[in-house]
């Protein structure tokens, strides 16, 4: 159970990205799955050079994925959305292309062989709760990404930019008609979804290595649960996340681990035709 | 005519040329088939292929197999070629992709006009290029390909034109399983594998039938889906409730890594073992205090000194040996395929591809990287050497793991080194 909610709290940090530049932009960012994967090889890395230390990690990670979210907009989405007032679906396929591209760039230039943490985070043992071993590496996860999630929510709340988000996230002309620049919201959008992806990145690498398709692989997971709680819907994606890791891990240890894919999929498929804006979600218009 | 008339003309013609350029691509071409052998040397130089993956998830095994094959080209061609020409090496990346193997092992053959193909490291994408190479009358060498079936054709008769240079996988198994057995006194173990690579369906299959024909006891048998897979805690907890002496898994060396310390982070105590796929050198570092202890059927001996002149010259060649340590056994496998075809063209003489293949079957004693290879020309498989391995701390008591040599196995039997 730890697992499944160490592993949704995982899912639940990319998938707010997902969700948060949906709400403002309505397509989905497949690119997000870069940010993600620079967080875990900008931590990695620094630990060939540095003491292993779970803060510094964390910093790194969530500069290296936020820098790559705000190079991605800048460079690609804001090119496309304002210039060229592109379809949203073409939005998606060049996130698409960009998250392609940078594997292979990954591949080409680092290697195609993971890359391992040092042992200090990735072997951290374990504490034992109601008989059973629990990874102490799992507890910190969940516990660090709760923080990290309320701390988003304190941010959009009581925050001024966390006002302009919201507003946004309605309608973003409107948004802009009313003085909010929404050039810089959206750079911050983007730099807060690349955040979470870079700490995402860097439980993940713990976890599981840093590797070329870590953010893609990981993503699409994130991208299921931020449907299943509803795009658009930040506390829809986290419950969707939670719900996502717990019913895999369940799956894997209990139905056969060969099941475990399909029936996210399956989840996937079923709320799409039952309930389409997910279990929080806003109404479905021009989604992609 | 108004312009979309002229479009839909337009796109015809491109139809019909692209039909037309897949009817001409299709199958071997009569010069191939009257001529009774795929490629013929020019009147200068010996083509050979090489198929790997050069780009993608395996690239690292793939380059460096191929480097291994072109100091070898290089040398030969320095001390004069092969039956007095020079070789030309032309290599095609397959990504590790049973397609695209396909379709450069027929580039290789129909563009390059190669007389053999070496590779690939992959048994799936072996399984697909032979019945090419069948077809074509070009003979391979596949490389690390334990899969049993990719010699044999839907009828179970050894394809004429298809050799390896690695044993197949029940030569692991057997030893592996009296080694525990007999001489660890284990009783009951585990299997644990993924389920999309057929080599590691295989081997648990065989190795549930070779255990429990000892007297052994599998309690527990539990699966990924993927080779992508990355948790495993739920299987491991199933597994772990069964108390199993050892836990035996075929998977990819990362999986390795991180069910070991996944089941030493559940409260798992007992050893592990598996086959060939264990044999990376990232396994000790990553994993050796988790790992410490298990017990393994290598391809080849790593620690053998009859690879060090092979490092040696790797090293002086390409200026660097990161990628030969990387590449974990494929570079010396790629040497002793290069080794097994030297052999053959050497012995027949000539350098046609039906007189390769002829030879190829034949091979005797061929001085492989560790020890000498010969083509039982039943099977099409080689009689070599296998190593049997652990993870043990480094002998001169600095920190980390390396693999240590428990002993060689040859014809099944296991020599065991002195201590």
């Amino acid at each position: 159970m730890i697992n499944g909610l160490s592993i949704g709290s995982v899912y639940a940090l990319m998938a707010v990205g997902y969700s948060l530049i949906y709400s403002l932009l309505s397509f989905t960012n497949f690119a997000h799955a870069v940010a993600v994967t620079a967080g875990a090889y900008v931590s990695c890395y620094l630990f060939m050079y540095t003491q292993p230390n779970l803060l510094l990690g964390l910093v790194a990670s969530l500069l290296g994925g936020a820098l790559v979210s705000v190079l991605i907009e800048i460079l690609v989405y804001r090119n496309m959305l304002m210039k060229r007032n592109s379809k949203k679906l073409y939005l998606m396929i060049a996130g698409w292309g960009i998250s392609t591209v940078a594997e292979n760039l990954i591949i080409i230039f680092i290697s195609s062989i993971s890359q391992f943490y040092p042992s200090e985070l990735t072997s951290m043992g374990s504490i034992q709760l109601l008989g059973s071993s629990i990874g102490k590496v799992d507890v910190i996860i969940l516990v660090l990404s709760i923080l990290s999630m309320a701390a988003l929510q304190s941010y959009i709340s009581f925050s001024r930019d966390g006002l302009a988000i919201r507003g946004a996230s309605h309608n973003l002309q409107y948004a802009s008609l009313m003085g909010v620049n929404t050039d810089t919201l959206l750079i911050k959008v983007f730099a807060i979804a690349g955040v979470l992806a870079g700490i995402a990145g860097l439980f993940m690498g713990i976890k599981y290595t840093a590797y070329p398709t870590l953010g893609s692989v990981m993503t699409n997971k994130a991208f299921i649960s931020a449907v299943l709680g509803g795009l658009g819907s930040l506390p829809g994606a986290i419950a969707g996340a939670f719900l996502l890791g717990v019913i895999e891990v369940f799956v894997a240890g209990y139905i056969s681990s060969a099941l475990r894919d399909m029936i996210s999929f399956g989840i996937l498929i079923l709320v799409l035709i039952v309930r389409p804006s997910g279990l929080m979600g806003k109404s479905s218009e021009d989604k992609a | 005519m108004n312009r979309n008339a002229g479009k839909k003309w337009l796109a015809l013609l491109l139809a019909m040329v692209m039909v037309l350029a897949l009817c001409v691509g299709c199958g071997p071409g009569e010069e191939t088939e009257e001529g009774g052998g795929g490629g013929e040397t020019s009147s200068d130089t010996i083509k050979i292929g090489f198929v790997g993956p050069l780009t993608g998830d395996a690239a690292a095994w793939g380059i460096a197999q191929l480097k291994a094959i072109q100091i070898r080209v290089d040398k030969c061609n320095q001390d004069g070629g092969l039956l007095g020409k020079q070789v030309e090496l032309f290599y095609y990346d397959n990504r590790e992709d049973a397609v695209e193997t396909v379709n450069a092992a027929r580039k290789l053959i129909e563009n390059d006009g190669v007389v053999a193909i070496l590779g690939p490291n992959n048994s799936i994408c072996a399984q697909a290029m032979s019945s090419v190479c069948d077809d074509y009358k070009v003979p391979m060498i596949a490389t690390n390909t334990p899969l049993e079936q990719i010699t044999l054709d839907d009828d179970g008769n050894v394809r004429p034109y298809v050799f390896r240079a690695i044993m197949i996988q029940r030569a692991y198994v057997a030893p592996l399983c009296n080694y525990l057995y007999n001489d660890l006194g284990i009783r009951t173990a585990a299997i644990f594998y993924a389920l999309s690579v057929d080599t590691y369906v295989t081997f648990a299959q065989q190795f549930r039938a070779e255990w429990e024909a000892l007297g052994g006891t599998v309690v527990a048998e539990e699966t990924t889906a993927s080779v992508d897979d990355v948790d495993f805690r739920a299987q491991l907890t199933k597994i772990i409730e069964t108390d199993p002496e050892i836990i035996v898994s075929p998977m990819t060396y990362k999986q390795i890594i991180l069910m070991g310390q996944q089941a030493r982070e559940l409260g798992y105590e007992g050893m592990f073992g598996g086959c060939d796929t264990w044999y990376q050198v990232s396994i000790p570092v990553e994993a050796g205090p988790q790992l410490e202890g298990c017990i393994a059927i290598a391809s080849l001996d790593i620690n053998s000194e009859k690879l060090i002149p092979i490092q040696e010259e790797w090293l002086e060649y390409w200026g660097e040996d990161q990628t030969l340590r990387d590449g974990g056994t494929d570079p010396y496998y790629g040497y002793d395929a290069w080794k097994m075809l030297e052999a053959a063209i050497n012995d027949a003489g000539a350098a046609d591809s039906d007189s390769i293949r002829d030879a190829l079957e034949n091979i005797t004693d061929v001085e492989g990287c560790v020890g000498l290879l010969s083509m039982d020309p039943e099977t099409h498989n080689p009689d070599r050497e296998l190593a049997l391995v652990t993870i043990a701390p480094n002998e001169d008591g600095s920190d980390g793991y390396y693999y240590k040599t428990l002993g060689t196995i040859y014809g099944g039997e296991i020599t065991l080194f002195d201590e």
